[in-house]
């Protein structure tokens, strides 16, 4: 599914390309600089003939940056590349073949971390100029929408239904049915909304693919706007991604350019127009009513359920809520049909999952796989143990409210019921790493403190309990000589984690006794007392 | 746009017949008919009636701030959760 531009015997000197990442963890690792460098060098020696594309990331991380050329045999690869090695790999006819250097690695595609993954969502995150309409339309873009067209709004709606997609924001909640519960409202103004306030920790897919592909989740928009009546959109960009902004911005006003946003769109009787609003910070505006309040203008405060968004959403109407991830999926769906998209996956979860490999691992980035890959695989195969060369102790999936798993559930296949089935949630698929020199008791306060911080504050067992339970686990942990105290305040902590899952407003409260709960559960000599010296050597 | 409620213009949304009991939660639309049983007492309420409304129906009292017939829906108390 990854083409090489071109399967000539040799690039033509116009086509010469070498590409240099924009994606903001590459730009932190030092992209900018190694593509100024690039350009320097390209302006000095105008007879090399070649053009630098900034394009999104592969989600190799440790290979950043990664500097790509594309020769006769595809793109080579040389990382983590530093400006001043540049000039040597430009005039050592890196245009022609894989060359002999130490910074080399191959052809991109072909390095095993790459080859083996499934990229369905991701396919051109890595590969196409972002904002360029046309080089996404070379690369299979805007099919899925141009069937789409040839569809009822019914039609398209059964698509989604028959790939199995699920909300990839965390909940997983079946995409097909909540468009059309849309769908089934009277005609009147309905809008779609992208959730892209990626706030989990240890997440990155919603803004890589802001960055790397941004016009997949505008087809995807677009797409949903067709199959529910909408001809409005939304995107929930969170502040901290001013990266993300720029590029959904070019890309926004390109498409509006080629015609595939505003009034009848292609040609066609469809109107759709698309915006991004920034948030302002708030972790709590990632739950779907508390963005939607956000949107209008108010203070990011959850709703009560019900009324569902979908019946009485944004400004009152019918709105579809989805995250990036689920909306960049369904091109791939109307394109390549959804039985095509559900042929992935185990059990109940359908299609692919990208999931994000991060805190202390030696090969942090992006990896897409259909579900059903266990944790083992993913940590050892693709993670290649911690960073710090330490033994692996905890790992943290589904952002700061998921369960820490020990070793001996790391055989787990990735599936949300499988993981469901172990009291943990698969969320956004962020995975968070852990050495052995971890404090699991400081993790679980830490969750706690998280949510007294991140509480929008509306219902009770959320704003109170989280400082309760701050509280608790601070008088668990300075007991070190009443042991029938200590036990009575582990019992106080479960008793508080279930008046908070259950008598919760929204998964922010609801989730918070997952890390708590699975630390205390997994990791209980680190809740006993111990000399401060003993801990964390 | 600003929007506020008028009595003397309009209806109250959730008006119980009897207004001198707060039921908590609006009517259920529904005209299928449940009985159901609360601390022993028997009652006949449409299906989809909260548990709230129904024991106030039946002059039971569960402690509750915000679910009030003179506001929206709102809960954030979570007084009446069981």
């Amino acid at each position: 599914m990854n083409h090489s531009p071109s399967d000539d015997s040799s690039i033509p000197v116009a086509s010469r390309k070498i590409f240099v990442s924009l994606d903001t963890t590459a730009r932190s690792r030092g992209s900018d600089k190694v593509a100024k460098q690039v350009e320097s060098i390209l302006n000095s020696q105008p007879e090399l003939a070649a053009t630098l594309v900034r394009n999104g990331s592969r989600g190799m991380f440790w290979l950043e940056p990664l500097l790509e050329i594309n020769t006769p045999k595809g793109r080579v690869a040389y990382g983590p590349v530093k400006a001043e090695d540049v000039n040597d790999i430009i005039n050592l006819h890196c245009f022609d073949d894989v060359i002999e250097h130490p910074l080399c690695l191959g052809l991109t595609e072909e390095l095993p971390w790459f080859k083996s993954q499934q990229r369905l969502t991701f396919a051109r995150v890595g590969i196409i100029d972002p904002i360029d309409v046309d080089d996404y339309i070379s690369h299979g873009g805007f099919v899925g929408l141009t069937n789409a067209f040839a569809k009822t709004a019914q039609q398209i709606v059964d698509e989604v239904k028959e790939s199995g997609l699920r909300g990839r924001g965390g909940a997983a909640f079946p995409t097909g049915i909540k468009w059309q519960t849309v769908l089934n409202e009277p005609e009147q103004q309905k809008y779609i909304v992208c959730n892209a306030d990626e706030g989990d920790s240890g997440t990155f897919a919603d803004r890589m693919l802001m960055e790397g592909d941004p016009l997949v989740l505008v087809e995807g928009m677009i797409i949903a706007g067709l199959s529910v009546g909408a001809d409005q959109g939304y995107i929930y960009l969170r502040s901290e991604y001013p990266q993300a902004h720029d590029i959904l911005n070019k890309a926004i006003s390109n498409a509006k350019t080629a015609g595939y946003l505003g009034d009848n769109i292609c040609g066609t009787e469809h109107n759709f127009h698309l915006e991004v609003r920034l948030g302002a910070g708030a972790y709590i505006c990632g739950e779907e009513t508390s963005l939607l309040e956000s949107l209008e203008g108010k203070r990011g405060l959850v709703r009560a359920k019900p009324p569902l968004p979908a019946i009485e959403g944004l400004f009152g109407q019918p709105t579809v809520v989805n995250n990036v991830i689920s909306l960049a999926s369904v091109p791939y769906i109307l394109s390549h049909g959804g039985d095509s998209y559900r042929d992935f996956g185990m059990g109940r979860s359908r299609g692919t999952l990208p999931i994000q490999l991060a805190g202390n691992i030696a090969q942090g980035g992006l990896v897409e796989l259909a579900f059903g890959i266990s944790l083992n695989e993913l940590l050892q195969q693709y993670g290649n143990g911690c960073k710090s060369k330490r033994a692996m102790r905890s790992v943290q999936v589904g952002g700061p409210l998921g369960a820490y798993l020990p070793a001996e559930q790391w055989d787990t296949a990735l599936d949300y019921e499988e993981f469901a089935s172990i009291g943990a949630v698969l969320g956004h698929g962020g995975i968070v790493v852990f050495d052995d020199t971890v404090d699991m008791a400081a993790q679980a306060r830490f969750a706690m403190e998280f949510c007294e911080v991140e509480s929008c504050g509306k219902c009770t067992p959320c704003r109170i309990g989280a400082v309760r339970g701050v509280e608790v686990i601070d008088k668990i942990l300075n007991n070190e000589s009443d042991e029938q105290g200590r036990q009575d305040s582990v019992e106080l902590l479960h008793d508080l984690c279930d008046t908070m899952e259950f008598g919760s407003l929204c998964a922010m409260g609801g989730m918070t006794p997952f890390p708590v709960r699975s630390a205390l559960k997994y990791f209980p000599d680190d809740f006993l007392p111990q000399p401060s010296t003993q801990k964390a050597q | 746009m600003i929007t506020y409620y008028d009595p003397k213009t309009e209806p109250a949304v959730n008006q119980s017949a009897d207004l001198s009991k707060d039921l908590g939660t609006p009517p259920s639309k529904s005209t299928v008919q449940v009985s159901v049983q609360i601390d022993g007492v028997n009652i006949v309420v449409p299906e989809g009636t909260s548990v709230l409304r129904a024991a106030a129906i039946a002059d039971i009292n569960i402690p509750k701030l915000c679910a009030s017939d003179n506001l929206e829906a709102f809960g954030s108390c979570r007084l009446c959760a069981v």
